[in-house]
């Protein structure tokens, strides 16, 4: 694919030359570039050293969701509204994409020295890596697109070459607004405010894509299948919202020659996002290569505790020590509480790979308890309260699973050349981190949410959802058998996600049994006192 | 008193190639050694069982008296190890990383940060209060890590290239420290590529070429046993590499 793709970079060296690049230099930095990408894969949050077998593995699972894809076409009437739709899922999927995975090509300084020291032009460099990116881009859509592509064959031929041009644009559409993003913050901000500004927006847009794709679920748009049949956006005010419907207007303006007149403008809206995104990247490129230079030796910032600091810091420094005071010893187990708490609220991969989910039930809980609020009506259920109850442990079991990875992984040797007596200190302390940073400050808000939405006679459900939580992650941890923030993201296959999983199913277990005492008589409060005595046992073992 | 160090047929291979051939050493405590070598000669390798992060090899190897395959642990606790270019997690402050270091020895806060503030104020290091290190030059991390291997005072210290990104003054401090070191009865056996330094600081030198010791004595027994006037053209003789201005001349325009 890499030589297809590469072959089709050169046969347009007559436009990179008219925006100012080096050809052959452009072809030539970005085969380096797909081939060390290739050799060590990443994506999906991944790292790979042998790419071959996972690369299809994710693929296969790629034209998978794009075959259910094609069920989206065939289930609502307007066909327009329907490719909209597509690429809407599409779009969102690889903006999730872009974020998480490319903003370290498009800032990567590694390669700046020995590029930048030859005769390579700006415009060469950040053609480069704006190319780059949609290369990798392009190799996700393909298999995401294929599939409608397929049955587009059998059931409209004639329209396949219009569709593969929208999946072209597609691409070119949120490469461009993601890469032009990134560009402008370079631009505007100054080096040092750069790297924070870009961590948060990070983080945001994350946080973003993922609500996106919830979003059918939260305005309950796949309950009722009527909903979708007679759904129709693309060429009302609707199709205006997201760069995806913009092509469904293309696809509307182009099959039915008399269509909706919104249709064709926000179809013109599609077609002109593609050619004014790549004409302002490139006008945002100039200068690149000083700007990433001042990005490599900008300095950093102090660290957010500083005492000098405005006032949250102050508070949450003081709440951090007291917390570690409080729950650990003196020794290891406090000397891995104060390195997993830093790591955990600087670390910027940390951060974005589980803010964004502890924001999720926080949504959710602040959304409903509002409601309530506003709106009144009956409590939840108990089946309702129980399961939102266990799914709260996202709040303590995503923090664990990602504190043992970094991409910084290498600087893990500082565990094998000291002293590492026994690892329960060291776990946990980065147990009692993940409790103190997330499931306290978090848990307070979404469980008081709870009280309102399901009323004051949920308090032993809570009480014993905790220790059930607690539980579940102190057995993590006790299956847990790697130090903090030492392991390269793609260790292990099943060994890696193997005890998620089983803390996911006694998870489940919990909230069954939770479920069923709830039919006994003082079943839930005697279930508490049960729970709580073998958790605190629990810990006491891990502390030994 | 037991020696510092005491190797026997240490053998290593990485996947069936042998990388160190037998090597037999013993070297008596307060002593600093250098360590030389052309590069893949095996000295990082020596280094990284010494220190007990390898205990796949075959021979016999006692540090401190302890045996280092049976109990790496104990010997973790009495030797500082000083990687070659190690990574940080440069998002901590110093401090931070050196509360993490000296928690893992047991040892108290207070005294974490008064020892670490006096070896930097030795060694020269400055930095704005609670500033991260990942804003550090390659010098400044070289003198943190320096500062985190001293932090529990041990009794063996092993460095790999030590000197690495040090500005002249930091070098001229850090050859002060070791020898102080010394004084105070630690034995520092360390790797590195500067012959000056080595050939100035070292109590003895130990040249390592192909995985076999080549070389063992003060400079001045190997001096008068390789009749070399200093350490650089003896390694060169030793290691049948060309001393400067010796080899052939480089023409770069030759195909012209």
């Amino acid at each position: 694919m890499n030589r297809l793709l590469l072959w089709s970079v050169a046969r347009l060296a007559p436009v990179w030359q008219r925006l100012g690049a080096d050809p052959r230099a452009l072809r030539l930095i970005l085969a380096s570039k797909m081939k060390i990408g290739d050799r060590s894969l990443k994506m999906m949050g991944q790292t790979r050293g042998k790419s071959s077998d996972y690369t299809i593995l994710i693929y296969c699972l790629l034209f998978i969701f794009g075959s259910i894809l094609v069920f989206l076409y065939l289930a609502i009437d307007d066909k327009a509204t329907a490719v909209g739709m597509i690429f809407t899922f599409i779009s969102v999927y690889l903006g999730f994409m872009l974020v998480t995975e490319m903003t370290d090509t498009l800032f990567d300084t590694r390669d700046l020295t020995l590029l930048y020291s030859r005769p390579v032009t700006d415009a060469t460099l950040s053609l480069s890596r704006g190319l780059y990116v949609y290369l990798f881009a392009s190799k996700f859509v393909l298999p995401l697109t294929i599939p409608l592509g397929l049955a587009l064959l059998y059931l409209a031929p004639l329209l396949v070459p219009v569709y593969a041009l929208l999946c072209v644009l597609l691409t070119v559409i949120v490469v461009s607004m993601t890469l032009g993003l990134y560009l402008t913050l370079l631009r505007r901000m100054s080096p040092d405010r750069l790297r924070r500004v870009m961590g948060y927006l990070q983080v945001v847009l994350t946080t973003l894509f993922i609500v996106l794709y919830q979003l059918p679920n939260l305005i309950n748009l796949t309950d009722s299948g009527d909903g979708v049949f007679d759904l129709r956006i693309v060429g009302t005010a609707w199709g205006f919202c997201w760069p995806g419907f913009w092509l469904g207007g293309v696809w509307d303006s182009v099959t039915y020659f008399g269509a909706r007149p919104l249709s064709l403008v926000q179809g013109l809206l599609g077609i002109g996002a593609a050619a004014v995104g790549v004409r302002y990247y490139v006008s945002q490129g100039s200068n690149y290569g000083s700007q990433l230079m001042g990005v490599r030796i900008a300095g950093s910032e102090p660290a957010d505790d500083s005492p000098e600091k405005n006032l949250t810091p102050v508070f949450f420094a003081r709440y951090r020590n007291w917390w570690g005071r409080l729950t650990t010893r003196t020794g290891p187990e406090r000397g891995s509480y104060r390195f997993n708490a830093a790591l955990m609220t600087r670390d910027f991969n940390y951060k974005q790979q589980v803010y964004p989910g502890l924001l999720i039930p926080l949504l959710i809980a602040v959304g409903f308890a509002g409601q309530r609020l506003v709106a009144g009506g009956d409590p939840l259920g108990p089946g309702g309260v129980i399961t939102s109850l266990y799914i709260f442990a996202i709040l303590i079991v995503s923090p664990l699973v990602s504190a043992r990875l970094s991409e910084n992984f290498r600087a893990g040797w500082v565990w094998q050349t000291n002293p590492v007596e026994r690892l329960n200190p060291i776990l946990y302390g980065q147990l009692m981190a993940v409790v103190g940073l997330f499931f306290v400050p978090v848990g307070l808000v979404v469980y008081v949410c709870v009280g309102i939405v399901a009323g004051a006679g949920v308090f032993d459900d809570i009480l014993l959802s905790l220790a059930a939580i607690l539980l579940a992650s102190i057995l993590f941890q006790y299956t847990e058998r790697s130090l903090p923030f030492s392991q390269e993201k793609n260790a292990g296959g099943f060994q890696a996600i193997g005890p998620m999983f089983l803390i996911l199913f006694l998870g489940s277990l919990a909230g069954l049994a939770h479920y069923g005492l709830t039919f006994i008589p003082y079943g839930v409060a005697l279930g508490t006192v049960v729970a709580w005595v073998v958790c605190l046992l629990a810990l006491r073992g891990l502390r030994r | 008193m037991p020696p510092a160090l005491e190797l026997r047929g240490l053998r290593k291979s990485y996947y069936q190639k042998p990388v160190l051939f037998g090597l037999d050493l013993t070297v008596a405590p307060g002593q600093i050694v250098g360590y030389i070598g052309p590069n893949g000669a095996g000295k990082t390798t020596t280094l990284r069982i010494l220190g007990g992060l390898d205990n796949r090899f075959d021979g016999e190897v006692r540090v401190l008296g302890i045996d280092v395959r049976k109990d790496p642990l104990s010997v973790k606790r009495r030797i500082g190890y000083l990687p070659e270019s190690a990574d940080l997690y440069d998002v901590l402050t110093p401090a931070e990383f050196y509360d993490l270091v000296g928690s893992l020895h047991g040892m108290e806060e207070p005294r974490i940060r008064d020892r670490a503030a006096r070896l930097e104020e030795y060694l020269g290091l400055s930095y704005r209060r609670n500033q991260r290190m990942d804003s550090f030059s390659k010098g400044m991390r070289q003198k943190v890590l320096l500062t985190s291997i001293l932090l529990h005072d041990p009794d063996l210290i092993f460095m790999d290239e030590p000197l690495n990104g040090l500005d002249a003054n930091s070098v001229i401090r850090v050859k002060d420290l070791l020898r102080q070191l010394t004084e105070r009865g630690k034995t520092i056996f360390y790797s590195s590529h500067i012959m000056d330094v080595v050939e100035r600081i070292s109590d003895r030198i130990i040249l390592l070429n192909d995985g076999r010791i080549a070389a063992n004595g003060t400079f001045a027994e190997l001096n008068a046993r390789a009749h070399s006037d200093n350490l650089e053209h003896l390694f060169t003789q030793l290691t049948g590499g060309r001393a400067g201005g010796e080899g052939p001349r480089f023409n770069l325009d030759s195909d012209e």
